[in-house]
């Protein structure tokens, strides 16, 4: 694997995400929302549960992992379907 | 020299056979032309060719390199453009050829998009999305895409189709230019059979996944030996009708025109058996066999 394959590839994604106001929320807005919204929830949590914040820090950081590993498996889902309808696949395949 | 030699290329999807053990070679600064009917194998021949595609059994070689042993380095050399994909629709094309010089880890990126851009005729269009080009123009960006590292070895898939009669007499002009100044070897798909007779030094004809003619296209249309005739009959066309039924000439009539289907070496004869029968015609047109006619006859006998 060359870094200038692995940096084309990281252009192509750059170039079509600053155009896309759908996928610069997908990537940004929705997960600072969880956690935002996780988050407040938990801090009301530990106010009721007296302190003990064990719980809410495992839930809280399962979310951030769960979002983490959603996310990964969502952009790599929907650029593949994505190369596939521009039916640049090959173009791909030839150099990668 | 060779800069490509296909051995015995076998492609089976299941059971059925889309390549059916091909050899050929193409020599450097060679334009291969790759003929035959829809389904004849020939865009999975160049799939493998490109290494997209894994074949059955064969062999290919590369600068008498194995392909499958020097993938990456061989396709540093090689580039495509093919009607069957496309780049990006979203990104602009100069943000194409820009990730597109990338990913063939070309240096000056800049300056070779500025020269391809030129080229190819490109520059008003550098900074508009590929989705708001016509098809001739996008085209003309996906050959751009496939000369942007310059390669030695083109596999062109029907280049030319959606392009004006200007543009692509220019990309023809281009393409010999390439050929004679930097020995470009060019492997070309068309089904516009005069650009093929007018570009290409050899032609492969293949059918049903097998290669059945491999020769120059003049030596192709040669082999028909089928001339058309078109005469405007002015007196006697009964006459003319009744000698091609006698002889069982094949013949198709439109008013006073009839077009007669004679061998190449009967029309001296065939004229002067006119003459004697007193048909007298006032435009008379003769059509020598040409590639379009041997495509048709293979894939009449398909």
């Amino acid at each position: 694997m060359k870094t200038s394959r692995i940096y084309a590839m990281v252009l192509r994604y750059f170039y079509y995400f600053r155009q896309s106001l759908d996928r610069m929320s997908d990537a940004f807005y929705w997960p600072v929302m969880d956690l935002l919204l996780w988050g407040l929830t938990g801090s009301y949590f530990k106010k009721m549960s007296g302190g003990n914040s064990t719980i809410m820090i495992m839930i809280i950081s399962g979310i951030l992992f769960w979002i983490i590993v959603w996310r990964g498996q969502y952009e790599i889902t929907v650029n593949l379907l994505e190369e596939l309808w521009n039916k640049n696949l090959i173009n791909l395949f030839v150099r990668l | 020299m060779d800069i490509l030699g296909v051995k015995n290329l076998t492609k089976k999807f299941q059971q059925f056979t889309a390549v059916d053990n091909i050899s050929f070679n193409l020599r450097e600064g060679e334009i291969l032309g790759f003929l035959g009917p829809n389904g004849a194998g020939k865009t999975t021949t160049i799939q493998m060719l490109l290494g997209v595609l894994i074949p059955t059994s064969g062999e290919v070689n590369y600068f008498s390199k194995n392909f499958q042993n020097h993938r990456e380095e061989i396709l540093e050399q090689v580039n495509f453009s093919s009607t069957y994909t496309n780049l990006p629709w979203n990104l602009t094309v100069k943000e194409n050829l820009n990730f597109m010089s990338c990913l063939y880890n070309i240096k000056n990126r800049k300056e070779r998009i500025n020269r391809i851009a030129n080229i190819f005729r490109l520059n008003k269009l550098l900074n508009q999305q590929v989705e708001q080009l016509s098809s001739g123009q996008v085209t003309r960006v996906n050959l751009a895409k496939a000369f942007i590292n310059f390669p030695k070895v083109l596999l062109l898939d029907e280049p030319t189709a959606s392009l004006d009669p200007e543009i692509a007499s220019y990309i023809r002009s281009f393409l010999k230019e390439q050929r004679e100044n930097f020995q470009v070897s060019i492997i070309f798909t068309s089904h516009n059979m005069s650009e093929i007779e007018e570009l290409c030094d050899r032609v492969i004809f293949i059918n049903q996944g097998k290669i059945i003619a491999d020769d120059r296209p003049q030596n192709l249309a040669k082999s028909i030996e089928i001339c058309h005739i078109e005469l405007n009959v002015a007196d006697g066309l009964k006459r003319t009708i009744e000698i091609c039924e006698n002889s069982q000439t094949h013949y198709e009539l439109s008013g006073r025109n009839i077009i007669i289907d004679v061998k190449e070496k009967e029309i001296p004869e065939f004229l002067r058996n006119l003459m004697s029968k007193g048909v007298y015609y006032d435009q008379i047109s003769i059509e020598k066999p040409d590639l379009e006619d041997y495509f048709l006859q293979v894939a009449k006998k398909k």
